[in-house]
């Protein structure tokens, strides 16, 4: 009737074109998982930006206004006393308001509490988090304690229970049960002892190792970055002097602020180091007050003024007002004391730069170092005095190509995988500015470079 | 449209090519974590983790070997994980025996039955059982994935096919008591 079967071959012939379709939402469930492992790498910092400068504006406005509401307190009680003399109604009423103020001071308090509330909420919660996780392992380690416990127990009931069956054969069964039991629970325990670590199997180091292969992909994706760059630039000399003539050495300089923009390439390297360079305009001014100028005198033949005039036929020298005012054969009827002149220079700048990782994590930190090339394209100086400004043409003495050693530091924030911040303090020092007769003037700058970059 | 243009799309996380593979294979992936798992709910949440790690990794299927294969080793895969995380099958170790033929009477039994039985295996029984029978690796391949040694993994299934029987042989003798009746 019945053919004995194999108990395997039954399983597999019964499973063979077993399928069976599972609830709608898992494939919504799938869905909303895959897609959100796209999305999640840059909302949560949008939104933690977002939330730190909440944060910043809800602690500074709260801040104010207990500035503001304390202020306020103060000023009050004069209020009261110039009111004391009219009536007490008065007063009464400016203490009600006193009550007032303090009450809303009060209020504030109590904001500023619920703001430190929401910000210790989250560690609050990681906290719980971490509890549980550190509960449900106490309880794993419990479990096996009882375990443990538990299989001694019965061998000891198995123990009471042989003792019963030499007296008493009625409880025959429930001797058998508890000596099954032991058996069981005793090898157990035995084997657990044996029980080798979980090795990973063959698809889990799979997956690993190409893990690590997407990682370098991911790597070489991004080894390109270009981005802007603007740089409020500040220009000044090392040491007194003057490129435009030795004899305003002395002379008060100060740099006019002005801005460098340009474009910037990065090429990665390898995880410490990348290459940048770029190209940018750069204006350098500085001006150099109490200088006067003179024109066609009969100075002129010893001057070392390095300035070459656009007006035909005009020879020039700048003095420092101090030395016409002393100097008898030069002094005029008017003079103006704070005659100022101004020295431009516009060049185009290709800085070539290595960039050195100290540390990489949502803020990287690096070191910063190379040389620039500048190609001057304007070159001007001018006048103002009595409040005219007069160019006075360009001076003679400034290469055409020159350079500069950069050093700084540099600071990328990560908005996106793509996207980032970059903060650039950099102190660039020139060498080979000038043709001849520097007059002591060793130049540098130092310009803080920001900008947005794209990876690539 | 072929399964190699499918899969491409996959890698490049094509939403509806992905709807069209998890509506080719959900199925039979489907049946394979309900063997896996101990109920219903648990199979259902091993083959939404399984298809996730599916569309996650799937830049890493190059085509050689079969891709069925390879989405079931996903799935199969994801069940060892959780039991791994759980520590549950360290937990379920017995006296090593005999690897022993067993034979039942071939009568009528109905899949779901059967399934209710595997899924009433402890853990490890089950995961040996699955892998061995149903699944085709050999008993180093389960030493290995399940970090027991071949004699546990061979002790394992002579007792899951043992407690089968013996399941088996008790259902048929209670339906004939209640046929009696």
């Amino acid at each position: 009737m019945n053919e004995r079967k194999n108990i395997d071959r039954l399983f597999q012939e019964k499973f063979k074109d077993f399928e069976d379709f599972p609830h709608a939402n898992v494939w919504k469930n799938i869905e909303k998982q895959i897609s959100k492992k796209k999305k999640s790498r840059i909302i949560p910092l949008w939104l933690r930006l977002a939330g730190a400068a909440a944060i910043l504006l809800l602690v500074i406005s709260s801040g104010l206004w207990i500035f503001n509401s304390s202020d306020k307190d103060q000023i009050v009680p004069k209020e009261i006393i110039i009111t004391d003399s009219d009536n007490n109604n008065d007063l009464l009423n400016e203490n009600d308001s006193k009550d007032k103020i303090v009450n809303e001071v009060n209020l504030s308090t109590v904001k500023k509490s619920q703001e430190q509330n929401l910000i210790s909420k989250p560690t609050k919660e990681k906290d719980q988090i971490s509890v549980v996780k550190s509960q449900t392992r106490d309880r794993n380690n419990k479990n096996q304690e009882i375990a443990n416990t538990k299989s001694q127990k019965v061998a000891n009931n198995a123990v009471v229970a042989t003792n019963i069956t030499q007296e008493e054969d009625s409880k025959n069964k429930v001797n058998k049960f508890s000596n099954l039991q032991t058996s069981e629970e005793g090898i157990a325990l035995e084997e657990a002892s044996d029980v080798k670590e979980p090795s990973k199997n063959d698809i889990q180091t799979a997956l690993d190792k190409t893990d690590i292969e997407e990682k370098n992909v991911e790597n070489k994706e991004t080894k390109w970055s270009i981005g802007s760059t603007m740089a409020p630039v500040y220009y000044n000399t090392l040491s007194n002097g003057s490129p435009i003539d030795g004899s305003l050495s002395d002379n008060d300089k100060t740099s006019n602020g002005s801005v460098s923009y340009g474009l910037k390439v990065n090429y990665k390297l390898n995880d410490k180091l990348s290459f940048q360079s770029g190209i940018n305009t750069l204006e350098l001014g500085y001006t150099t007050e109490n200088v006067a100028t003179l024109l066609s005198s009969s100075l002129l033949e010893n001057s070392s003024t390095n300035i070459d005039t656009n007006i035909e036929g005009v020879s020039l020298a700048v003095i420092s007002t101090e030395r016409q005012n002393s100097d008898s054969s030069i002094q005029r009827s008017s003079i103006d004391d704070s005659g100022a002149l101004d020295q431009t220079l516009g060049y185009v700048e290709i800085p070539m730069e290595l960039k050195y990782n100290i540390s990489q994590k949502k803020l990287g930190i690096n070191v910063l170092g190379g040389f620039s090339t500048y190609f001057l394209y304007r070159n001007q100086v001018s006048f103002t005095s009595f409040g005219k400004t007069t160019t006075l043409g360009e001076a003679s003495n400034i290469n055409s190509l020159n350079f500069s050693g950069n050093l700084g530091l540099d600071f990328d924030y990560n908005i996106s995988k793509k996207l980032y911040i970059n903060i650039s303090p950099m102190f660039k020092y020139q060498f080979n500015t000038f043709s001849r007769s520097s007059g002591g003037f060793q130049p540098y700058y130092l310009g803080i470079y920001s900008g947005l970059n794209f990876r690539f | 449209m072929g399964l190699k243009k499918l899969i491409n799309k996959c890698k490049q996380k094509d939403r509806k090519a992905q709807s069209e593979i998890y509506q080719l294979y959900a199925g039979k992936l489907f049946a394979l974590s309900l063997k896996y798992s101990r109920n219903y709910q648990e199979a259902q949440d091993n083959l939404q983790n399984g298809f996730i790690t599916i569309f996650n990794k799937i830049e890493q299927y190059n085509f050689k070997g079969s891709f069925e294969g390879w989405l079931k080793r996903i799935v199969i895969n994801t069940v060892l994980q959780t039991y791994r995380e759980n520590n549950v099958l360290n937990l379920i170790t017995e006296e090593i025996i005999d690897e022993v033929e067993i034979e039942v009477d071939d009568e009528q039994v109905s899949l779901d039955f059967l399934l209710k039985l595997i899924q009433e295996l402890p853990n490890r029984y089950r995961l040996v059982f699955n892998l061995y029978v149903l699944d085709e690796y050999s008993h180093r391949e389960i030493a290995n994935m399940l970090g027991i040694s071949e004699g546990t993994s061979k002790s394992n299934l002579s007792r899951a096919r043992v407690i089968l029987r013996d399941k088996i042989e008790l259902s048929k003798s209670s339906i004939k008591k209640n046929e009696a009746f």
